[in-house]
């Protein structure tokens, strides 16, 4: 009956429209220009910082004991037997860290609240969702994100990259903004350390390796 | 919001006025959402496949009226 009335069928094809509409509008919209210029300054601290102690090792995003906050360890100077990683999330207020020969910083990455406490890893271990909410939904610096995890890696590609900084160290240290997210959320929801493997760009897309570390292994990685 | 409303006050009068062509309603919501879009410009999660997916249809329609003026008789 629907489909031989032509007012009706209309009247569905216009709630789809509505409907479709509805959801490819976010929920809470804020100024992408507001947001990229305090994610671009906020990380303008941060270069400063790692330009001054001269850093050039990937940072290692730890999560911290008490659930939801991760930090970045940066090496500056390793050594064998260096400083466990457990040690460093026990202790996430300190900002320079040094034990024998080993010698890093820790530095808060810009990061985008996910809910307080680990919001742990889905049933078939993808955080795609998470990712989802955090790279696309909530900040909306990326159209879309997949991610796949392979043994003791995720590998992640983010598409449709909007805002990313162009701070050199920064990115050579912490990756790029949709990675230093990337990798925050990995670190929170595995609740195990985690180190930007690789990194690759092409054009609006990063594809991302991410490798999970062990919280017996020291620093010097 | 507007949308909703504009669909709704769209398919009760051209339903009034006895329209029984489907193409007619599709292209008034077509019009009605670039319409909109361009007034608010409203923010979107992923590409706005839907303004493509009307903007094909819409374009469909008028190629089909296009070519029916072109080959009557």
């Amino acid at each position: 009956m629907l489909i031989g009335s032509i007012p009706l069928t209309a009247m569905g094809i216009g709630l789809i429209i509505i409907g479709v509409s509805w959801a490819l509008t976010p929920t809470h919209p804020v100024p992408r220009k507001a947001v990229s210029d305090i994610v671009v300054s906020s990380c303008s601290n941060i270069e400063a910082l790692l330009e001054f102690v001269g850093a050039t090792k990937r940072a290692i995003y730890v999560p911290s004991e008490g659930g939801g906050k991760v930090i970045a360890y940066v090496p500056l100077r390793g050594s064998e037997g260096g400083l466990p990683l457990k040690a460093i999330a026990e202790n996430p207020g300190r900002v320079i860290v040094r034990q024998g020969g080993s010698l890093g910083i820790i530095v808060t990455p810009p990061k985008i609240e996910f809910g307080g406490g680990n919001p742990g890893i889905e049933g078939d271990g993808s955080i795609e969702p998470l990712l989802n909410y955090v790279l696309v939904e909530t900040s909306e610096i990326a159209e879309s994100v997949k991610a796949v995890r392979s043994g003791e890696s995720f590998i992640i590609e983010v598409y449709g990259v909007r805002v990313d900084v162009e701070y050199q160290r920064f990115r050579a240290v912490m990756g790029s903004l949709p990675s230093c997210l990337a990798a925050q959320v990995a670190a929170a929801a595995s609740s195990r350390p985690v180190q930007i493997a690789d990194e690759r760009r092409d054009r609006d897309k990063i594809t991302v390796h991410l490798r999970l570390l062990d919280w017996t292994e020291t620093t010097y990685t | 919001m507007f949308l909703a409303l504009l669909i709704t006050v769209a398919v009760s009068t051209l339903a009034a006025l006895g329209e029984n062509r489907l193409d007619a309603y599709v292209s008034v919501f077509t019009l009605i959402y670039f319409a909109l879009t361009a007034i608010f410009r409203p923010r979107r999660r992923t590409l706005d496949f839907l303004a493509l997916t009307l903007l094909a249809a819409f374009s469909y329609i008028v190629a089909v009226k296009i070519i029916e003026v072109l080959v009557k008789p």
